[in-house]
């Protein structure tokens, strides 16, 4: 009889399994079907991102031949996406370019840190260049670099933009510059001479006792007064628009010029010192470099509260250096030039731009409470 | 006594004819050449010669700086005395350095520039201690540079005290009264003095006392 009750037990425990399996099989089915189903959808959406996306982005093989392109990289290059699939990358750089996109390959396969997004140069089909700016990085599969993966925008149209605004405002600066120098002349030249014989026909009436009476000459004598008064502000006035030390002496004296205005004005001891030969420089150099200086000295006479100043000017064969230095109260640099602007340091960033101007360079050192040193260094 | 010849460089010939009009006053004074330029000026230094030669410094091509260096190198004993429209100190630095004995700005009244003229074609020009101060932080010895001479290899003891009187911007009578000797004395030391240092005024002779580093700034008042 337990026989019985044990087969029944038993047969009905392989029911109730079958059963289970059965269903459990069945949810299994529908379960996998519904994953495949989301997996489908989920890479739908990516491809449709991959292929939409408006940055070109692609894969290319360890050697650099495409594996898969997105549309706009047809866009960048020029070429369709079935083209660029027989294509290698190098077709599209020069050797400069791929001087740097090999340096980045090395980088990476070599696990070395490298500085995202970098700018980079093609050539498209046309043959005109495009500008792009780039993030790169490696694709592993195993622990085995298989691929390398790009994300480039086209920055072809803003880099125009930005040259276009830099020519603008070096031809701006240029003809203000000129502008200056031209009113300073004639201020010089013409004004100021006339007003000189003025000056002394005055003179020669304000002494001469022989023909006007005491009273008429104590008139001439004021009036010799006032011209001479007017003449000296006329200097200043040509001077501030060009220093003509700058011009017929050069750099060295227009700066201890300078310096000794701010020494005698703002009550701030500034001196200079020469580093190296003295040696004249390109006009363009030569402005670009007092001018920097003098906004300089202008930030430390209005900001910087400082009492001293000291100016170094470093001439070498192919270089020069000017370095201001103040003991004021200082403040807190960014990190990049460009954010001057943002920060209302816009003097700062005037400089920056005039020096970039004539292929120099600027650098701002500073902290609160620790004064400032500006350094500018351009070729000449 | 032999009148003073006297050049008158200007680009503006309106100035140039008042400088003109102003020396011919004087008794003593004869402009004999006039020029536009620096190079017409150097031309005529060497033709006529004149005692004292009146220099603009803007002027076109070649100018008052660079005709002061070929004036003097040409005959050091030609007194330059510079007549400009700058103010600046640097130009006045420069004009010194290049050998010119005086600085006045162009508006200066006419008997001052009559008196100018006379002192610096009698080597009595006065640096003014102000910019003899000046003159002297600018030549400050700097490590690089070579030795400098010194005064004992080329003036005699007197003539060193004579030199740092004339720095300190004392007139020739007040160094005779200081050093207890006669006006006669010291305009021949004086003399001396130029010759040794080859030079044709006393401003000359300052700052080339200055740039040897023979007088320091206690010398100055």
């Amino acid at each position: 009889m337990a026989w019985v009750i044990a087969a029944a037990v038993i047969a009905g425990l392989f029911l109730a399994i079958g059963i289970w399996s059965l269903l459990t099989a069945r949810r299994y089915r529908r379960n996998l079907e519904a994953a495949r189903q989301e997996l489908k959808v989920s890479e739908d959406s990516y491809r449709y991102l991959f292929e939409n996306a408006h940055d070109a982005i692609w894969l290319h093989d360890l050697e650099g031949n495409f594996i898969t392109v997105n549309k706009a990289t047809e866009k960048l290059t020029g070429y369709s996406q079935e083209e660029l699939g027989r294509m290698n990358v190098k077709s599209f750089l020069s050797e400069e370019s791929l001087e740097l996109a090999q340096q980045i390959r090395k980088k990476l396969l070599n696990n070395e840190g490298v500085e995202q997004p970098y700018e980079q140069r093609i050539f498209r089909r046309d043959g005109s260049e495009a500008y792009m700016q780039l993030t790169t990085s490696l694709v592993s599969e195993n622990g085995q670099p298989v691929s390398f993966h790009h994300i480039a925008r086209d920055i072809t149209e803003q880099k125009k933009m930005n040259e276009s605004l830099r020519f603008y405002f070096k031809q701006a600066i240029k003809a203000q510059e000129e502008e200056r120098k031209r009113i300073s002349h004639e201020l010089h030249d013409d004004t100021i001479q006339s007003l000189v014989v003025l000056s002394r026909q005055l003179d020669a009436l304000a002494t001469d006792d022989q023909v006007l009476s005491r009273e008429n000459r104590d008139l001439l004598e004021d009036i010799w007064h006032r011209t001479e008064s007017i003449l000296q502000g006329l200097r200043r006035l040509s001077q501030d628009l060009r220093p003509a030390a700058l011009d017929r002496l050069g750099l060295l004296p227009a700066v201890e010029m300078l310096a000794s205005e701010v020494t005698k004005y703002a009550s701030i001891i500034t001196r200079v010192t020469l580093v190296g030969k003295e040696h004249r420089l390109p006009e363009e150099v030569a402005i670009a470099l007092f001018r920097i200086t003098q906004e300089a000295l202008r930030n430390v006479w209005r900001h910087s509260g400082a009492t001293r100043a000291d100016i170094t000017i470093d001439f070498t064969d192919t270089r020069t250096k000017i370095t201001v230095n103040d003991n004021g109260k200082g403040f807190h640099v960014p990190e990049k030039m460009s954010d001057l602007a943002r920060q209302d340091k816009l003097g700062l960033a005037g400089m920056h731009e005039r020096a970039q101007l004539v292929g120099g360079t600027l650098t701002v050192q500073s902290q609160p409470d620790k004064g400032t040193m500006i350094i500018v260094e351009a070729p000449g | 006594m032999p009148k003073i010849k006297v050049l008158i460089a200007d680009d503006h010939a309106v100035v140039r004819e008042g400088t003109r009009q102003i020396l011919e006053q004087e008794a003593d004074i004869d402009v004999v050449a006039e020029a536009a330029d620096g190079e017409e000026a150097v031309r005529l230094v060497v033709s006529a010669r004149p005692d004292v030669a009146i220099i603009d410094i803007a002027m076109p091509g070649v100018d008052g700086i660079e005709a002061t260096r070929q004036i003097k190198a040409l005959y050091p004993s030609v007194a330059v005395l510079i007549l400009s429209a700058y103010d600046d100190d640097q130009f006045v630095f420069s004009l010194l350095e290049a050998g010119a004995a005086g600085y006045l700005l162009k508006s200066v009244r006419g008997r001052e520039l009559i008196e100018a003229v006379r002192q610096v074609h009698a080597g009595e020009s006065v640096l003014h201690p102000s910019i003899a101060r000046k003159v002297l932080n600018r030549f400050v010895p700097t490590p690089d540079k070579p030795q400098h001479q010194k005064p004992t290899d080329m003036l005699s003891e007197r003539e060193i005290e004579v030199l740092r009187l004339a720095t300190r911007g004392l007139s020739n009578q007040d160094i005779a009264d200081e050093l207890c000797l006669s006006l006669r004395t010291v305009q021949a030391h004086l003399g001396h003095i130029f010759n040794k240092l080859q030079v044709s005024s006393r401003t000359e002779a300052v700052v080339h006392a200055l740039k040897q580093g023979w007088v320091t700034l206690e010398d100055i008042p």
